[in-house]
């Protein structure tokens, strides 16, 4: 008698806990921040900052983000309620272009990671949110420094100015 | 009173280094904006603190700005010479063709053209002066500021480059061509 108590106990407890970890209706601010000089650092950063609200104002989601292919899951802030997600990857191997972050829950993240280990195409899991930010690659720098440029036009006005005495003078 | 005639001041101005106060306070100002420029380079270039550096920054500065408005009034003195031999042609032309009309004395004609010489000369000296210096004190400020005392401390880059600016301004300034 008691058995069936206990098991019905336990399914709804899963039941509990599993709908506490998705997000249904989500809606995303977002910001995104990635590496603009390239002689400042050795690798490419990529931080997403967002906040999340779903419907009946669910919190402490676990989030995962994706970002070609490599997913990573989100550290969330206790007083802002803000999620955040980095990576550092070598120049190199950075994405460039329309970058896509594609936002998962616990589901989504449990079906994105059986389609990687089965070699299966990733895009077909249907994710939560997608953040999509355009990015031209971070800077090599200008190509003259400006002092250059600026000793190269002191020297053509100087020697501008000695024509001219010159002239004056002869 | 004065015992020369105007043709004879004229001259003595002519061969006299000093200039008038309208001159000298022209030069003066434009010494002091030029000596002044730099502190803007090292206080956001080298990032020299201007309220550290102010007692630095004034001294050099006025040190400058004495040494660039004496290289201003040599250049001027040798070049105001050869600009009046060069336009003394125009500026004759120009004066016979003003006063063709009117009737005056040949003395009267030649000391008409004698001041406008002079003025002629004066402006087109101080402004040339002005410019030539001004450029020579601001590629020496460039160079030895980002090149050749790179590795120094700013603010023993900031004295050698304007010591060494006004400095060689002021000596090539000395030069009789």
């Amino acid at each position: 008698m008691e058995t069936p108590r206990l098991f019905m106990v336990f399914c709804l407890l899963a039941i509990g806990t599993a709908s506490a970890n998705v997000c249904s209706n989500p809606k995303v601010k977002h910001s995104v921040y990635t590496t603009k000089d390239k002689r400042l650092s050795t690798e490419n950063v990529y931080v997403v900052e967002f906040d999340l609200a779903c419907d009946g104002g669910k919190k402490d989601v676990p989030i995962y983000v994706d970002l070609n292919g490599k997913t990573i899951q989100t550290a969330r802030d206790a007083k802002t309620g803000k999620y955040q997600a980095s990576w550092s990857i070598d120049y190199a191997k950075a994405p460039t272009g329309q970058l896509a972050f594609r936002l998962f829950d616990e589901d989504g993240y449990v079906a994105l990671r059986k389609a990687q280990r089965n070699n299966e195409d990733t895009s077909t899991v249907k994710e939560l949110a997608t953040i999509t930010e355009k990015f031209k690659g971070a800077s090599d720098g200008p190509w003259f420094q400006s002092e250059t440029v600026a000793l190269l036009a002191t020297i053509v006005i100087c020697y501008v100015a000695h024509s001219a005495r010159s002239k004056i003078v002869s | 009173m004065s015992q020369f005639t105007k043709e004879e001041e004229i001259l003595l101005q002519d061969y006299s280094r000093n200039v008038s106060t309208k001159s000298g306070a022209l030069f003066y100002g434009n010494a002091l904006i030029i000596s002044a420029i730099p502190i803007w380079l090292f206080w956001r270039v080298h990032q020299m603190d201007p309220i550290s550096s102010a007692i630095l920054y004034v001294a050099m500065t006025a040190i400058s700005t004495f040494l660039v408005s004496f290289a201003y009034k040599n250049s001027k003195f040798v070049l105001k010479h050869k600009i009046v031999q060069k336009r003394e042609e125009a500026v004759t032309r120009e004066i016979l063709r003003k006063f063709e009309d009117k009737r005056m004395t040949k003395q009267e004609r030649e000391e008409r053209i004698l001041l406008k010489k002079n003025e002629v000369a004066d402006y087109e000296a101080t402004t040339f002066s002005i410019f030539y210096n001004n450029a020579i004190y601001l590629l020496i400020v460039v160079a030895a500021s980002f090149f050749f005392l790179r590795s120094f401390t700013p603010a023993l880059n900031y004295i050698l480059t304007i010591a060494a600016a006004s400095g060689l301004v002021a000596l090539f300034s000395t030069g009789t061509k």
